[in-house]
């Protein structure tokens, strides 16, 4: 192309640089194509980035609980049980309990189950299909009963019941026969129940009233003795003891129908699935503020000019169903940032849709997801920390107690001293719940 | 390297935003130096074509400034086109921080475009002199 020293017009120049463009547009589809190729070959390899940071490791699942429930089959009971009939709707007990057996018998986190009536100090195993008899009144006998103490102590004496869920079916109405007894309830209680302060066992205690049609029992022996009674509502409790882990689970999947009335002694759970969500996300109300971002399993952020508030979900699916309320959580959670400050952002708590986990995949192995802000940071690195503090004794235990229980009221003769005695099982601060970390590096 | 490519480009980003993105872990370990290393390429190419292709194999006549100039403007095209495709193919999100990430990416192609101009040019036949006379 022999082309001379242009001189001059300026069109034989402009088309000389459309030569030239055109030229270069040639190697610029070449080396497009250099450019592009070293993306597809890196894309293959795993990217250390784009990996969520803190991945939580997977939720491996927990091993089938071993159930044993223990029906207290006293005169004492009886009433709640009454022989119904078309024409008479079965006693709230009859409803709850009835379909606890029956998820125990076929849920598919039991591994193995078996049923006690315990109608004196030993307990005596019996098969599925008696305990649903006397569950909906096709018995007509029932023993004397014993001691609350004795019957407690009888259960947790069983070979292997401290290693797993032992569920406790009675009214635990315990009137001592000796006198003497009455100024050592908590104590009494605690001594009984021996292996959960020893090793830590769980106890949860759910709490209902039902109807009642027969011989009722108080604990206070005057003015009488026994009353019968036809229809009037009286207090039952299920107590489930067992390892912690197995108890909250068994909470959370085979009593799924629990009363509203719930107390936890002792509860923990596996360490939840737990990860700061940073990216891939489309609501933009998850996506994080601030300058924050994900390395080597934490956070690196600079909170110097702007706080930083980012996302982090959390798998609660093993909390009994009331520690899962949105409302509770906001309230128990702590969250803690030594050499710093953080938060949790308010009400910013609150469990996933179907429809968020599936069109965001990175929110799948979540239950809940909450905000949290940090505003400071002081030091090079630090762990901040969400844990659930065990909540104290609730309050409707001492509404539901009763001094004399003589006259019949949903209300359980010293209620809060027996629970007095487990809460006793455990150390003055009771140990959380559970605890999650999350390493944070501040960003220079 | 890659520590040399995540200082220069965080340096030359935090002039226009101080606040990183969620996905700074993934520009840090990945985009930065691989966007880095392709357009420090492209800008080498583009100055060995313009030099050794067209004005020393070839006699184009294309020995200007202005088409120096040129050559330069699609170099730094190319940066931005670069950081944008390369980032999103990687799982980069559409952030204001990439559209910097762009912008910076442009003007490092046109230095390197210009140091490799400036380093190379005494060796080309026609335009050894293109876009300036010196200093070697």
């Amino acid at each position: 192309m022999p082309i001379s020293v242009s001189v001059g017009l300026p069109a034989p120049r402009l088309f000389r640089c459309f030569r030239l463009a055109g030229l270069f547009l040639g190697t610029l589809s070449l080396l497009t194509a250099c450019g592009t190729e070293p993306a597809e070959t890196t894309a293959g390899k795993p990217a250390k980035g784009t990996k969520a940071p803190a991945a939580a490791p997977a939720a491996t699942e927990a091993a089938p609980l071993h159930v044993s429930i223990f029906l207290e089959y006293s005169g004492g009971m009886k009433g709640f049980v009454p022989r119904g009939g078309a024409d008479k709707p079965a006693t709230e007990f009859q409803k709850r309990i009835g379909a606890l057996i029956t998820e125990t018998q076929v849920s598919g986190a039991v591994a193995e189950r078996k049923y006690y009536l315990c109608e004196n100090t030993a307990p005596r195993p019996v098969k599925f299909q008696e305990m649903r008899d006397v569950v909906q009144g096709e018995v007509s006998q029932a023993a004397l009963g014993t001691e609350l103490p004795q019957m407690l102590e009888g259960i947790l004496a069983l070979p292997q019941a401290t290693e797993q869920v032992s569920v406790v079916i009675s009214d635990f109405i315990y009137g001592p026969a000796r006198k003497s007894d009455f100024s050592q309830l908590p104590n009494l209680i605690r001594t009984s129940i021996a292996p959960v302060s020893r090793q830590q066992l769980a106890v949860a205690v759910f709490g209902e009233t039902s109807h009642f049609y027969g011989s009722y029992f108080p604990a206070v022996k005057t003015p009488v003795q026994k009353r019968t009674l036809n229809g009037e509502k009286v207090p039952y409790y299920v107590w489930v003891i067992g390892p912690p882990a197995q108890v909250a689970r068994f909470a959370a999947e085979v009593f799924k129908n629990a009363p509203a009335q719930q107390a936890f002694f002792g509860l923990k759970t596996k360490t939840p699935a737990f990860a700061p969500l940073l990216v891939k996300l489309t609501d933009p109300k998850l996506k994080p503020s601030g300058s924050v971002y994900g390395e080597d399993n934490g956070l690196t952020m600079k909170v110097s000019d702007d706080p930083a508030e980012f996302t982090v979900g959390l798998n609660l699916k093993e909390l009994p169903a009331a520690w899962q309320q949105p409302a509770f959580l906001a309230q128990h959670l702590q969250v803690r940032l030594p050499n710093g400050q953080a938060s949790l952002l308010p009400n910013s708590v609150r469990p996933l849709t179907d429809t968020e986990q599936s069109g965001q995949p990175v929110l799948a192995p979540y239950t809940h997801v909450m905000r949290l802000r940090v505003s400071k940071l002081l030091a090079p690195t630090a762990t901040l920390t969400v844990s659930l503090p065990a909540p104290e004794t609730p309050d409707w235990v001492s509404a539901w107690s009763t001094t004399n229980d003589n006259t019949p009221a949903p209300r359980t003769f010293g209620l809060d001293q027996i629970l007095a005695g487990v809460r006793q099982s455990y150390p003055t601060t009771l140990p959380s719940v559970f605890t999650v970390q999350l390493p944070i590096k501040n960003d220079k | 390297m890659q520590t040399f490519f995540t200082s220069l480009y965080s340096a030359l980003i935090s002039i226009f935003q101080s606040q990183r993105p969620a996905d700074y872990g993934l520009y840090k370990t990945d985009l930065f130096s691989l966007v880095g290393w392709s357009t420090l390429g492209v800008s080498l190419l583009l100055v060995l074509a313009f030099y050794y292709v067209f004005n020393s194999a070839m006699r184009t006549g294309m020995f200007r400034s202005t088409h120096w100039a040129l050559t330069l403007a699609l170099a730094a095209g190319l940066g931005t086109f670069l950081a944008n495709s390369l980032s999103k193919s990687h799982g980069a999100e559409v952030s204001s921080y990439l559209g910097y990430f762009m912008v910076v990416n442009m003007i490092v192609a046109a230095l390197w475009f210009l140091l490799f101009s400036v380093l190379l040019k005494r060796w080309s036949t026609y335009a050894r002199t293109t876009p300036f006379v010196g200093p070697f």
